[in-house]
């Protein structure tokens, strides 16, 4: 039974060994764009990801700034509609509300943020058991009311006398001709400098009016890029290839979200590129070439493959013979029995982006020389895309990189030094270091991500 | 470095001229171990077309150890499987008769005469359970135990079922012998 069993297990093996039978021609049609699409695919997680990072982040943030200048709003009418009782119960200082009518209002707190803002050493942290705000006492006997609208200074004096600073603006200038005092919150007034810790730390956040600023900025970056495959051709083909400096430029508007934060977009252009060593190139090929109509050399870089659409170019790859695809290879063609010209020992890649980043800046430091920490996305379009290498300092074009992604995603991270030039203009220096979220091409699978560093240096305009 | 090689990385570099070379050099040879696992035109061209789809995703995982053909036909038999598993997932243990010797005809025919396309429609003909067995065991070179987990089923049943797809075997390559003949013969 069982050499049975062989017998006939080996009459189909061996019968069928090499047997071949030819699929129905449209399977590859089939095949090929469910590869391409699940490559794209991959590709879109990666966008929808950083994309909706950046999305609920921004809004998040404004939700949350709107919400707090809602609650200021509210910590203002609540303590007006006590004035009364407060102003009876709590001495020596309370608040007292001058308006009930809402425009009123609305013009008295558009007053009090200009008057507060003027003010100067207003502690920073009203939870301090004592601190001093300089005001003037008759301000609402002047018909100045929106000070004292704020803060009623009862007679019951126990202040002390300090200075107060000349105010600016016309609303002040009667203000500071007339007495002053300064008073002092004690201890039994906690609960009060609480609130007044939201509603003055509000008006604090409009201390600079100019909620917008232009910035022109240019760069030169430094890229390379993070290989993440093992694999021998992926160490090799980083080995080969070398960054080269870039640059990059644009402007940016800012909008101040408060005092420290704002958001930033614009547009930018920037040139990444790398060199791809040991590929050597020779010219005047054209009159070897028989074939028509494709390009006889194809080199593979990490960031795709080089077609070499200029038919006069001779390439080969002088360190392994494996990144130069053509069928003219070392073993049927010498270019130097062929006379050809010799024209340079490495290829360069270009690839140019228009760039729209979304960031967000944080005001680390907030004097003369401002500190920043900077941080976002940027939705980069292909715009150029070649592949050439120099001879005698001009180019010599050879091709394009195939398959690179018309848009990439990348995110970045710096640190920006703003030094205030003038009363609007601010130079900027901001080294900025950058991660692309998602490779220049999905087409390969060696797994490499550029990145860049740079710094970024301008000026902005403040408005 | 070989042609194949050369290949390979092109379409590791997502060159679709290669990404199709690849294909038209190797498509006839795995369609034809697709219609050994099938039992008809319409799944093979399903398994081929999964199964390429699966090799250009997982190239890379090809680490250029063994046999790149080998490697490729492990993926569509492995389709193959996975498709059998899906469509027969209420194969049970007990479904199975216990074979007899008295199933199996005596093997002393000739077999002198059968064209590979013959043996790809008998074995098309057989239940798809047994085909899938004798395949793995016959053709592919796997032990019942290594059948057992890759089919889901019990050794016991990998064997009764061999048994089985031999004995079906043996009688209708008989069959096909003698037609041939009797054409010939005119």
């Amino acid at each position: 039974m069982v050499d049975r069993g062989a017998n006939i297990d080996i009459v189909f093996r061996n019968g069928l060994k090499d047997y071949e039978v030819l699929p129905p021609a449209d399977i590859w049609d089939n095949i090929h764009p469910v590869v391409a699409a699940k490559r794209k695919k991959r590709s879109f997680v990666f966008l929808k990801v950083a994309a909706s990072v950046a999305a609920l982040f921004t809004l998040g943030y404004i939700a949350y700034n709107r919400m707090g200048n809602v609650r200021s709003d509210y910590e203002i009418s609540e303590l007006a509609a006590n004035d009364e009782i407060r102003d009876n119960a709590v001495k020596p200082f309370s608040v007292v509300k001058s308006s009930s009518n809402k425009s009123a209002t609305d013009k008295t707190v558009a007053a009090r943020q200009s008057q507060i803002a003027s003010v100067e050493n207003i502690p920073v942290d009203l939870t301090e058991k004592v601190i001093s705000v300089d005001v003037n006492e008759n301000a609402s006997q002047t018909g100045n009311t929106a000070l004292a609208d704020l803060i009623h200074i009862s007679k019951a004096d126990n202040l002390t006398i300090g200075s107060i600073k000349p105010l600016s603006g016309k609303h002040l200038d009667s203000l500071g001709s007339l007495p002053r005092k300064s008073f002092v919150i004690t201890e039994p007034e906690k609960q009060y400098s609480s609130r007044y810790s939201t509603v003055i730390s509000g008006y604090g956040a409009v201390e600079n009016t100019d909620t917008w600023s232009l910035m022109a900025l240019a760069s030169p970056t430094y890229a390379s890029r993070m290989n993440y495959a093992n694999d021998q051709l992926s160490k090799q083909l980083k080995e080969s290839e070398k960054p080269v400096i870039s640059y990059s430029g644009g402007v940016a508007f800012t909008y101040s979200l408060n005092k420290r934060l704002s958001i930033q977009s614009g547009l930018f252009y920037s040139s990444i590129g790398q060199e791809v060593d040991g590929i050597s190139s020779f010219s005047g090929f054209r009159r070897y070439d028989d074939s028509k109509g494709d390009c006889n050399f194809k080199v593979v870089t990490s960031s795709g493959i080089i077609y070499a659409k200029n038919s006069d170019v001779y390439l080969s790859d002088n360190l392994s013979e494996e990144r130069v695809l053509t069928s003219y290879n070392s073993k049927v063609f010498d270019p130097a029995k062929a006379s050809l010209n010799y024209v340079n020992k490495s290829i360069r890649q270009d690839f140019s982006y228009l760039e729209f980043p979304v960031t967000m800046r944080y005001k680390v430091v907030d004097r003369t020389i401002d500190l920043n920490l900077i941080g976002g996305v940027s939705y980069n379009f292909l715009v150029n895309n070649s592949a050439y290498t120099v001879d005698n300092g001009s180019k010599y074009y050879i091709g394009k990189t195939d398959g690179l992604n018309v848009m990439v995603v990348s995110s970045s991270l710096g640190m920006g030094v703003e030094y205030k030039f003038s009363e609007k203009i601010f130079i900027n220096l901001e080294p900025t270091f950058r991660y692309y979220l998602n490779p220049f091409t999905d087409a390969t699978s060696y797994k490499i991500h550029p990145y860049s560093i740079g710094i970024f240096s301008g000026v902005s305009y403040k408005f | 470095m070989s042609e194949i090689k050369k290949i390979i990385k092109g379409c590791l570099a997502g060159d679709r001229r290669d990404q199709e070379l690849l294909y038209r050099r190797h498509a006839a040879k795995l369609y034809a171990v697709c219609l050994q696992y099938s039992g008809n035109d319409e799944e093979a061209r399903d398994i081929l077309q999964e199964g390429f789809i699966k090799i250009f995703e997982n190239l890379d995982c090809y680490k250029n150890e063994g046999s790149f053909e080998g490697w490729m036909r492990r993926i569509v038999v492995n389709t193959a499987l996975e498709k059998f598993r899906s469509r027969h997932n209420l194969y049970r243990v007990d479904d199975i008769d216990t074979i007899t010797e008295t199933d199996a005809e005596p093997d002393n025919q000739d077999y002198a005469g059968l064209e590979a396309e013959d043996l790809l429609n008998i074995i098309k003909e057989l239940p798809a359970k047994y085909r899938i067995v004798f395949n793995l065991y016959a053709i592919e070179g796997y032990s019942h135990k290594e059948i057992s987990k890759m089919v889901n089923i019990s050794e016991g049943t990998s064997k009764s079922d061999l048994s089985r797809a031999r004995a079906i075997l043996q009688r209708r390559v008989g069959s096909y012998t003698g037609l041939k003949k009797k054409i010939a013969n005119g």
